[in-house]
């Protein structure tokens, strides 16, 4: 290879390569932006785990929830938490994110610092639930 | 052992069944309780809000999963933390859950049986509800009619 910019090019490149991470962690669905929260999952996530919720056995929020603030918490745990696939089957990916600060309570009455976000093909939530 | 489910009553969904997609089915319609008894340990829950279509398919994927010894298979709630735990012991199924104390056993072969009359059960029961259930393709392909 006689062509010194060339050789220099390549050159760059092979450092650029090398210098990349050798395994690539799989973020499935981890988009840039935000989450859609539509009307329909906002009801279902109102109905099951809104402070006044009479839903038994399942994680609630604090009181003083807001639909923004609901917003706020998914799109920093989608950011930020865990991903993992769905379980048995069901479509979707699982988001977990640790606050480290009550966000509401779990199944038992206790407090819960964790949120649990499930997000579907189309990048809009399923459900999300303190726990 | 005892697999069975309870609708939550009353049903007042049922139209919107026949055009509910698999989320639908997986999160949001057919709604009730699992009813789980091994001996003397009551797995059951009481909350009223279990998808059921999701439940039996679920708990399909788990009976399959399980053919062979050694495998484990959680079914994790929809809306909650809690979940239930399939260990495959030799020809046994070791039963646990987040919300109820102690584990059951069951055999393998039975363990399936009650999968698939659950499934059935299931089926027929929504059917009757809602006859156009049958032509909704994510409710054929969760529940289908045998396998």
């Amino acid at each position: 290879m006689k062509n010194p910019g060339l050789r220099y090019l390549l050159a760059m490149l092979f450092l650029f390569i090398g210098s990349q991470p050798t395994t690539w962690a799989y973020q499935p669905y981890r988009a840039a932006g935000e989450v859609v929260l539509t009307e329909k999952a906002f009801r279902h996530i109102m109905e099951r785990h809104w402070p006044d919720s009479t839903a038994a056995g399942a994680g609630k929020f604090q009181y003083g929830i807001t639909e923004d603030s609901l917003r706020a918490l998914i799109n920093q745990a989608v950011q930020n938490g865990h991903s993992r696939i769905n379980t048995n089957g069901r479509p979707g990916v699982i988001y977990e994110y640790d606050f480290h600060r009550q966000i509401g309570t779990n199944i038992d009455g206790q407090p819960a610092t964790r949120l649990r976000v499930v997000v579907n093909k189309r990048n809009q939530v399923v459900t999300a639930f303190p726990f | 052992m005892k697999l069975d489910f309870r609708l939550a009553e009353p049903t007042t969904d049922t139209e919107s069944w026949s055009n509910a997609d698999e989320e639908d089915f997986r999160y949001r319609v057919a709604l009730g309780d699992l009813i789980l008894e091994i001996g003397s340990k009551n797995f059951s829950t009481h909350w009223g809000w279990v998808p059921l279509i999701d439940l039996a398919a679920s708990l399909r994927h788990i009976a399959k999963k399980l053919q062979h010894s050694g495998r484990t298979e959680t079914f994790e709630f929809t809306e909650s933390e809690s979940w239930l735990r399939f260990s495959r012991q030799g020809d046994q199924v070791i039963i646990t859950a987040s919300y109820s104390p102690g584990e059951g056993q069951v055999e393998y072969s039975r363990f399936v049986d009650a999968v698939k009359k659950l499934s059935k059960q299931l089926r027929d029961e929504l059917l009757q509800r809602n006859s156009a259930l049958s032509e909704n393709p994510a409710f054929q392909r969760l529940l289908p009619e045998e396998e």
